[in-house]
């Protein structure tokens, strides 16, 4: 497992060393000289000069390159142009409160998606069942912009439940989570509910009730246990749904979260925060995979061989 | 050749008629097909049936709810948001299709080239196929737009380059499938070339799983680039596309709440159609799901 968990680890080295680059390479090909972006139209070329000297952007792309992936190992990711900033601490402010609306809508989305997923496939062919099979395919269709204002407009403005701007308090919470975590719910829901009749079809529960155990027990302990590996790799993949999906909500909530701070980025032609932005998201995304990779393996003994 | 063209083309016809037989039986899948038609002739007509002009400004009506005059009502700038919509729905469905193009495109060619070479140009396609996965999708389309400015055009390729993996994989998967098959093997046999096998013998074998990811790719595409629009990175103002009409009236969610409602229903309505077609296609050509 340790020889794994390192194998894996070191395979990842060379993919983030390549994404960086990726990510360098495009913000390279922006249009609008950062020099020119930062002292204002009214610059004269000797001036942008010397601060492209100074910013070492006159160096070969390789060489930025290079010095960019040694500071960023460092923690440094450059400075913000237009707070001056680093773009770090820019990063770290906005961070954790897109990391708890994240984890609160993927707990919310696991809990109920599992859940309603094997009631769905216990009672397959059931009026449940049927529900839950067009909502499903509602919520996947559903754009999570219009679904969060639709919530606003209901909780907010009709009933006054909850808050429908900002952020600070467990109130504020409540409507993104919810708006975020249909999509990947749905998602979850649809593959358990698949998978639980895989193995509710299978020889050994079929023995297992031929034995009498209890159906509670048939379900939640035998078969469960078993439908939950595929559903951990949906887990791992929708996650970086939920990245795309949190810059969406933060933007309707406006809850300043790194997706809010990633969209002002773009529009202020902020790239070393639209750089830094991106490669963390990625970057996390790809982690959470390693996570439940690691996971599954632990989990299924089977997979452990592979 | 020519005298094996007529029982092929009326085992192919069979074929066609046998699936949609299949597809027929699935009633949601059918009311999802005849909506996305009605989409699709409304869009292609809208400029001549809209009841008003989309772009035109009345700001004595301006954020008034829907009227006998206005189904949908009318928004910020007095526009009626029914003609808006259904010029919106050109615009958006346009992008979605071209996106869809551009990543089942090169996504093919990928597919096929890395399924039926193998060896050194697969794991180097494949490989960066996982690169590109390796992005939050939505991220990477965020990546481009501000690489390339925003725009509608902008905003359909950036989405169509996250998809493009999908693509890639699922055709890699299926033209290693085929590659087996007795047909290919009797082609490269009789000294057919690469490319004429992958055209002429792999490709339309291939189609079913092809058309299966196009129709979930179109409903992805639409999200996405309505996605984008809304954040100000796709379609700019005063364009008619649902994601940007949405975005306008996303502060007047108090006192005009219709403004935000009727271009996200129609952005529900066309996925909506679009999944259930797609689910329906899949069922399909895979019986072994039903």
């Amino acid at each position: 497992m340790a020889l794994y968990i390192a194998k894996r680890v070191a395979q990842i080295v060379p993919l983030l060393l390549i994404i960086a680059f990726v990510v360098f390479i495009a913000l390279e090909m922006a249009p609008g000289d950062p020099a020119t972006l930062l002292l204002g139209q009214n610059a004269t070329p000797a001036e942008v000069a010397k601060l492209n000297a100074d910013l070492g952007l006159d160096r070969p792309v390789v060489v930025q390159y290079l010095s960019f992936v040694g500071d960023a190992v460092q923690g440094d990711l450059g400075q913000s142009y237009r707070s001056g900033r680093d773009v770090v601490s820019e990063l770290s402010r906005t961070v954790g409160v897109s990391a708890t609306l994240a984890i609160t809508a993927m707990l919310l989305a696991i809990i109920v998606g599992v859940s309603v997923g094997i009631i769905s496939a216990v009672k397959q062919y059931t009026w449940i069942d049927n529900v839950v099979r067009v909502g499903v395919l509602a919520l996947v269709s559903v754009p999570v912009f219009w679904l969060a204002i639709l919530l606003i407009i209901m909780f907010s403005v009709k009933l006054s439940l909850f808050p429908a701007f900002g952020w600070g308090t467990y109130d504020h919470l409540v409507l993104p989570a919810l708006a975020l975590s249909t999509y990947p719910l749905a998602v979850i829901a649809r593959l358990t509910r698949s998978s639980m009749l895989e193995v509710l079809g299978s020889d050994y529960v079929r023995t297992a009730r031929a034995a009498g155990m209890p159906e509670r027990t048939v379900v939640l302990k035998y078969s469960l246990k078993n439908a939950l590996g595929p559903v951990m790799t949906v887990i791992g993949l929708q996650f970086g749904a939920l990245i795309g999906g949190a810059v969406l909500t933060e933007t309707v909530f406006g809850i300043p979260g790194l997706g809010r701070l990633m969209v002002t980025a773009i529009e202020g032609r902020d790239y070393p925060l639209v750089r830094g932005a991106v490669l963390l998201g990625t970057v996390v995304f790809v982690l959470i995979n390693l996570i439940v990779d690691v996971l599954y393996k632990w989990v299924d003994p089977r997979q452990r061989e592979i | 050749m020519s005298d094996q063209a007529a029982p092929t083309q009326l085992a192919e016809q069979g074929r066609w008629s046998e699936t949609w037989g299949a597809f027929a039986k699935n009633k949601a899948a059918v009311v999802g097909l005849v909506i996305l038609v009605v989409l699709i002739v409304v869009a292609l007509l809208a400029p001549w049936i809209a009841p008003h002009d989309p772009v035109a400004q009345n700001l004595d009506l301006r954020r008034q709810g829907p009227s006998g005059d206005a189904w949908f009502g009318r928004d910020e700038f007095g526009r009626d948001i029914l003609s808006r919509v259904m010029v919106g729905a050109r615009a958006t469905l346009l992008a979605a299709v071209g996106s869809v193009l551009l990543s089942g495109i090169i996504g093919t060619i990928i597919g096929v080239v890395a399924g039926y070479r193998g060896g050194f140009a697969d794991s180097l396609l494949m490989r960066s196929m996982d690169l590109v996965l390796s992005f939050p999708y939505f991220l990477l389309a965020i990546l481009v737009v501000a690489v390339a400015g925003p725009s509608l055009r902008n905003a359909a390729i950036a989405i169509g380059i996250t998809y493009i993996p999908q693509y890639a994989r699922v055709v890699r998967g299926a033209t290693l499938e085929v590659m087996g098959k007795e047909y290919v093997e009797a082609a490269h046999a009789s000294g057919v070339r690469g490319p004429r096998i992958a055209w002429k013998h792999v490709l339309p074998n291939i189609s079913a799983p092809i058309i299966v990811i196009t129709t979930v790719g179109l409903a992805l595409a639409i999200v996405g680039i309505s996605s984008l629009s809304f954040l100000g990175l796709g379609a700019q103002p005063p364009s008619p596309e649902w994601g940007a009409m949405l975005a306008g009236g996303r502060q007047y969610v108090a006192s005009a709440a219709h403004i935000s409602i009727f271009p996200g229903l129609a952005i529900l309505v066309t996925v909506l159609c679009l999944n259930l077609v797609g689910d329906g296609l899949r069922d399909t050509f895979d019986p072994t799901l039903r």
